[in-house]
């Protein structure tokens, strides 16, 4: 983890003073964690490409402001967070005020850059479960399950109490458990 | 199964002390019932989640970076040029729009706080609409039906105390509509009514 750490530091340090290309080895570093966290939050590609372009955006704005007190990762992995929830909530009261869906569905179908059939099953039915669950449970599972990090980790991006954070992600996995043996 | 559910599940989240924590994992050695359980959440859980990161078309990938470096341009180049373009129109639509609303507040502002708390607040709708709107001017109904369609249920000013289950009133009950019409009083009916609610309001408030 030290490496990686002094690594990131050096590549802002070295985008800091001028170089563009530091920033692109940010990005190609951390695209895809971005890009599947965002895809695991918001169910489909469109959105979850939407929020990927969008925290690129603010790391490229505020990497400026950064204090060095935490990790790069962590960092950005507070945004990718922030800007996941928001775009949810986007999403919710848009939903609200629309009557049909239909179109931006098969939109989201044409765009998608997962090719294997059994995997775009398979993602379809972890979104199915996901999707019912509050985005705060949502994310705690994801981070978890998907990402393995540790409450301590969870802890640092969220802000929240490593109590609180269990506790979330003992109903989140009721919920998903109860979700799954519906759906069976 | 439930017991055990609950008990698995407090397991994998670490809400277990580090006491009942041992105690689970004797018991999951012993007890049949609990490991097959266990077994099976499990199951469910890395069913969902086998693989992180799936393969994916990386062409998205590869196009990502000059994608985002297109957007960042533009929002440059707006700040520099074209800002100035959107932005004055609109800081003038809302600076005469301002300065609209703060003009039309104040023809009625003064006496229709205090009134329409006091019918809010001490009056049920029926009465006002009863009593006090149907001998003015306007017919709060024709008013209603024929030039406020649009203002339904909007007119409660953000700065109203509601006090008890008036607002329910005023958003469930369509007789409640009629106190749009409130605004649009001249300033003699205004009077009227409001001598009227203060005197049957003292008069409520002495029995």
């Amino acid at each position: 983890m030290g490496t990686v750490q002094d690594n990131d530091f050096e590549l802002i340090n070295r985008f800091l003073s001028g170089e563009e290309v530091a920033f692109n080895l940010i990005v190609k570093k951390y695209q895809k964690k971005i890009y599947w966290h965002a895809r695991q939050m918001m169910g489909n590609h469109l959105d979850a490409d939407e929020v990927t372009q969008e925290v690129l955006i603010v790391i490229y704005n505020k990497l400026k402001n950064f204090n060095f007190n935490s990790s790069l990762y962590t960092w950005i992995y507070k945004i990718v967070t922030t800007r996941s929830l928001n775009q949810i909530r986007r999403k919710q009261i848009k939903r609200f005020f629309s009557i049909d869906d239909n179109e931006e569905v098969e939109l989201q179908d044409k765009h998608d850059i997962i090719e294997e059939m059994d995997v775009k099953e398979k993602l379809e039915k972890v979104k199915k479960i996901l999707e019912k669950i509050p985005p705060k449970q949502r994310q705690i599972f994801i981070m978890r399950n998907f990402e393995d990090l540790s409450y301590e980790e969870i802890s640092e991006i969220t802000g929240k109490s490593i109590g609180g954070l269990k506790a979330n992600y003992f109903h989140a996995l009721k919920k998903v458990l109860e979700l799954t043996n519906e759906n069976k | 199964m439930k017991t055990n559910k609950e008990k698995i599940l407090k397991y994998i989240s670490g809400q277990l002390t580090n006491e009942e924590q041992i105690i689970f994992e004797e018991e999951l050695k012993k007890t049949d019932q609990l490991k097959t359980d266990y077994d099976n959440i499990k199951l469910q859980l890395d069913d969902l989640s086998t693989r992180k990161e799936f393969e994916t078309n990386e062409i998205y990938f590869a196009n990502l970076l000059p994608r985002v470096y297109q957007r960042i341009d533009k929002k440059k180049k707006f700040w520099k040029f074209g800002g100035i373009y959107y932005l004055t129109p609109t800081a003038s639509a809302v600076v005469v729009l301002l300065l609209f609303l703060l003009n039309t507040k104040t023809n009625y502002d003064t006496g229709y706080k205090d009134l329409a708390n006091e019918v809010v607040n001490n009056l049920s709708d029926q009465e006002v609409s009863d009593k006090y709107l149907t001998e003015l001017e306007i017919d709060p109904t024709d008013y209603v039906l024929n030039q406020n369609k649009d203002e339904l249920n909007v007119q409660i000013p953000s700065d109203l105390e509601l006090n008890n289950d008036s607002y329910t009133r005023l958003i469930g009950n369509p007789l409640a509509n009629e106190y749009s019409t409130l605004r649009n009083l001249s300033e003699n009916d205004l009077e009227t009514v409001y001598e009227k609610l203060n005197s049957t309001t003292s008069q409520k408030v002495q029995k």
